[in-house]
């Protein structure tokens, strides 16, 4: 279980990451979302020990990753397939994560064959691989440890359509046999498939989070009330699954008069009430435009 | 949470083994129990990859062959130059070393500074987070070849001479005075660690190799024209404190052992201080 509070991260005057709150599970596939720049590998940096937190506190199998002894027998990170000796071998690479977590050859042997590198490309060295299979040896790097977290970031960055898949497939048996899966991606159609949770993310703040399911939901409504306690337990006893909103209110799966019903048989004042059309799609792309007027202006 | 954990027998939380790592739910876990917590990762281990990573790399390598072939190459043209009457054993020796003094601290430089150049620092400080003790590995890593690279020469030195002395038809004399062995040790020891602590000062591989080599000519540049200075350079300058160090008809004495040690102060401790401390504190992206 990753269990991420009220995480920042200020470079100078910059917030890179706003105050971010969130859990991963085990047994589920977490995919943390949202455009270039957002604050994903400041964060899942942050999550490793390797960039100072201004404030708040990740914590890893209940403790902060500093503290876990021979922390990759525990999680297995990649945070970035390009930071690799190019002079190294694919092997090499692999023998060497291997030694730390006291893996023997033969692991790396079943470790190449699960990432789908040939012994020819083994011995090959990383400065002449693709994008992809870094991606590939990264995650193989992660995986020898048998750790019981994945952290990786981007990791579906330059897979061919038939890497996207196979990646897919490793995780999803990864949190079937009980592993807590953290996988960020800029690409709602990249995680939308393996993904049980999300958190979209962007500007450094969390806009939205929750299981895929009640993310998805395109026939939801946002609406609000002068009394939101009052709307949240209402919501929540008509089984419409609200999922309170950064800037108030609660988008939820209803219909507008059903909502209209709920007020009027509640007692609710209602402030704002709108069908929030595309779901977790329009959610994205509006994240995505708004960065994209920042940089026009 | 309990709910997610339903599947989790308490037995199968318990195998993390390699034998059965693909038991359903094995790898359920929300929290690690004390248990489950495993051992840090040993210093022996960490040593280990240290020592693998500075010659699994065509930078490392080509660096040791460099070594090897500037060592055979000093040693030969003495050999040549020798070649009337046999070439002295502390010639032999003495030749490989000024030049080997040059390139080990290469070495102690791309340990501390190519992973930051390569930006495998991130992979390496995730597999253990504690930095310092990365830092100990590699300079002990250093310090060990740097010892192997010594001992090797000494005794392709002896055969040298030996085979110098029995082409020239000259007397074979492996006798050398134990300070000799002593201040060979040393001298490159701390040339070791003094790049291993330039490349952690300035974690950059070619500004830390310029800097190793330009910051000596600059102060030497100085102790010989500022009188202040000069009155005092064995105690500034490191290539002055380590002249005794390679004189053959006396040992060093006792003020110029201090001498050394001062000036390894100033050039070993004081950069190796800095860039600990740079490591320790430094984001790494
Ligand atoms: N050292 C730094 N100094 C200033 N800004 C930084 C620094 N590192 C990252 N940032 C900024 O933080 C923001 C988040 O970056 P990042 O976490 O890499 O986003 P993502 O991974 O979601 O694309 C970006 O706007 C980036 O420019
Ligand atoms: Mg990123």
């Amino acid at each position: 279980m990753i269990q991420i509070e009220n995480l920042a991260k200020r470079y100078g005057a910059f917030t890179a990451v706003d105050d971010i709150t969130f859990t991963a599970r085990p047994g589920r596939v977490t995919g943390f979302l949202g455009p270039n720049g957002a604050g994903k590998s400041t964060a899942m940096r942050m999550m490793c020990g390797l960039t100072p937190a201004t404030s708040g506190t990740a914590h890893i199998l209940g403790r902060p990753y500093r503290s876990l002894p021979n922390p990759t027998t525990h999680v297995g990170v990649m945070l970035d397939a390009g930071a690799q000796h190019a002079g190294r071998t694919g092997r090499e690479v692999l023998g060497l994560a291997a030694i730390l977590v006291g893996a023997g050859r033969g692991q790396v042997d079943s470790v190449l064959d699960r990432i789908g590198l040939t012994s020819r490309e083994a011995e090959r060295r990383v400065g002449n691989y693709s994008l992809g299979m870094r991606q590939r040896l990264g995650l193989g790097a992660a995986l020898i440890g048998d750790p019981s977290v994945l952290i990786l970031d981007e990791p579906a960055n330059g897979l061919d359509p038939g890497g996207i898949h196979w990646m897919r497939e490793l995780l999803r048996s990864y949190a079937q046999e009980g592993g807590t899966v953290l996988l960020s991606s800029h690409l709602l159609s990249e995680v939308e498939q393996v993904a049980d949770d999300l958190v979209l993310i962007g500007r450094g703040r969390i806009v939205a989070q929750g299981t895929k399911e009640e993310l998805l939901s395109s026939a939801g409504v946002v609406v609000d009330a002068t009394d939101r306690e009052a709307l949240h337990a209402a919501l929540h006893r008509a089984g419409f699954s609200p999922v309170a909103r950064p800037r108030g209110g609660f988008a939820a799966q209803a219909g507008t008069a059903q909502i209209g019903e709920l007020a009027l048989a509640e007692g609710l004042v209602i402030t704002n009430l709108s069908s929030s059309g595309g779901g977790l799609e329009e959610m994205f792309l509006t994240l995505t435009a708004d960065d994209a007027r920042e940089v026009a202006a | 949470m309990t709910t997610q954990l339903s599947t989790t027998t308490g037995a199968a939380d318990q195998v993390r083994d390699t034998t059965t790592p693909t038991d359903p739910g094995g790898r359920a876990r929300a929290y690690l129990d004390d248990a489950d917590l495993g051992q840090g990762l040993p210093f022996a281990r960490l040593l280990r990859t240290e020592l693998r990573k500075t010659v699994d790399t065509r930078a490392g390598r080509w660096l040791l062959i460099v070594i090897v072939a500037v060592t055979a190459l000093a040693m030969g043209l003495m050999m040549w130059l020798g070649r009337e009457d046999g070439a002295d054993y502390p010639t032999l020796l003495l030749a490989a070393v000024t030049p080997q003094a040059v390139l080990l601290p290469v070495l102690g430089i791309l340990t501390a500074a190519s992973e930051w150049s390569q930006r495998t620092a991130l992979v390496t400080f995730t597999q253990e987070p504690r930095r310092l003790r990365v830092m100990a590995a590699k300079s002990l890593a250093a310090v060990l070849l740097g010892l192997v690279v010594v001992a090797v020469t000494i005794v392709l030195a002896g055969l040298a001479h030996v085979a110098s002395a029995g082409l020239a038809g000259g007397d074979v004399d492996l006798s050398l005075p134990g300070h000799v062995y002593g201040g060979v040790v040393v001298l490159q020891l701390i040339y070791v660690l003094m790049g291993v602590a330039f490349g952690a000062m300035l974690l950059n591989v070619p500004l830390a190799i310029a800097g190793f080599f330009v910051l000596p000519v600059l102060v030497n540049i100085v102790s010989m024209t500022v009188g202040w200075v000069s009155e005092r350079a064995a105690w500034i300058d490191q290539t002055i404190a380590q002249t005794p160090f390679m004189a053959l008809d006396a040992a060093p004495t006792g003020e110029q052992w201090a001498q050394l040690g001062v000036t390894s102060i100033w050039w070993v401790v004081v950069p190796m201080a800095i860039g600990l401390w740079r490591v320790a504190r430094r984001e790494v992206k």
